[in-house]
């Protein structure tokens, strides 16, 4: 398959998943850059087990959370340096939410949401995102997690009961939204 | 009580599900090809770098080690001066 085919096949889901992980425009783009130098770096060594789209999902997620990963241990290494806080866990967020896909006037009530979602580990976050703002089914969901359909859904009330704890525990949330 | 929070968390997830997609920028493509095309010469530019560097260290030891031998010839033969072996009345 050529290159520029998957790109423009592709470049627009890539770009948006990144961007309900970092929720800003550059690092989306930089996220997507990357997917795309991973894409053509092992576009000979894919080995169709699973769908081109679903290979594509799976790098996007992966490379968002690295993403994620490398700029908040960049942060909390230069912090530690500063103030010696080697053993205080630093919380992984996004440093800017200037999220697009969101009107100006319901930007504070979407950067609250979106800051309960950046607190929910790895998995529980990527179910979020997959099914409740990429709208995608949860056969597709599980595929793309390569977990089973039972597996998803339990995985999917644990991250909707602790989304609700946190969001309950923001005294703001309820006035906002 | 609980029922009340897990009408929020509905509407949250309703919020969500009207986030706007967003379309790419159109130089995104041209920024990931130039992105892809400096991947693949970084390492050939290392390859080179580290291959001059070899040659330029082996140069300088050798001319070190030339000179180093020319100076200790001179030495010694300051010290114990050169003689033929004939005997000039013979």
């Amino acid at each position: 398959m050529i290159f520029d085919e998957i790109y423009f096949e592709h470049h627009k889901m890539v770009l948006n998943i990144a961007l309900q992980y970092v929720q800003n425009m550059e690092d989306a783009e930089e996220i997507t850059q990357d997917v795309f130098i991973k894409v053509s770096k092992n576009i000979h060594t894919f080995k169709q087990n699973s769908s081109v789209k679903t290979w594509i999902y799976r790098i996007t997620i992966n490379q968002s959370l690295d993403f994620l990963k490398a700029k908040n241990s960049k942060k909390s290494n230069f912090l530690s340096s500063i103030f010696s806080l080697n053993d205080i866990k630093l919380k992984i967020e996004p440093t800017t939410f200037n999220h697009p896909g969101i009107e100006l006037e319901q930007k504070e009530a979407y950067k609250k949401i979106f800051e309960a979602i950046n607190q929910l580990s790895d998995n529980q976050k990527t179910v979020i995102i997959l099914l409740k703002i990429e709208d995608k089914s949860q056969s597709e969901t599980a595929e793309i997690m390569n977990l089973s359909i039972k597996a998803l859904e339990s995985l999917f009330q644990r991250a909707k009961k602790n989304l609700d704890i946190l969001l309950n525990k923001k005294d703001n949330y309820e006035k906002n939204v | 009580m609980k029922k009340t929070s897990n009408i929020n968390i509905e509407q949250v997830f309703d919020h969500l599900a009207s986030v706007k997609k967003v379309e790419p920028s159109k130089d995104l493509y041209f920024k990931t090809k130039n992105a892809i095309k400096n991947q693949k010469t970084i390492p050939l530019f290392w390859v080179i770098a580290a291959a001059c560097f070899l040659i330029a260290i082996v140069g300088v030891e050798f001319y070190t080690f030339s000179s180093k031998k020319n100076t200790f010839n001179q030495e010694i033969s300051i010290v114990f001066p050169e003689t033929n072996n004939i005997l000039y009345h013979e």
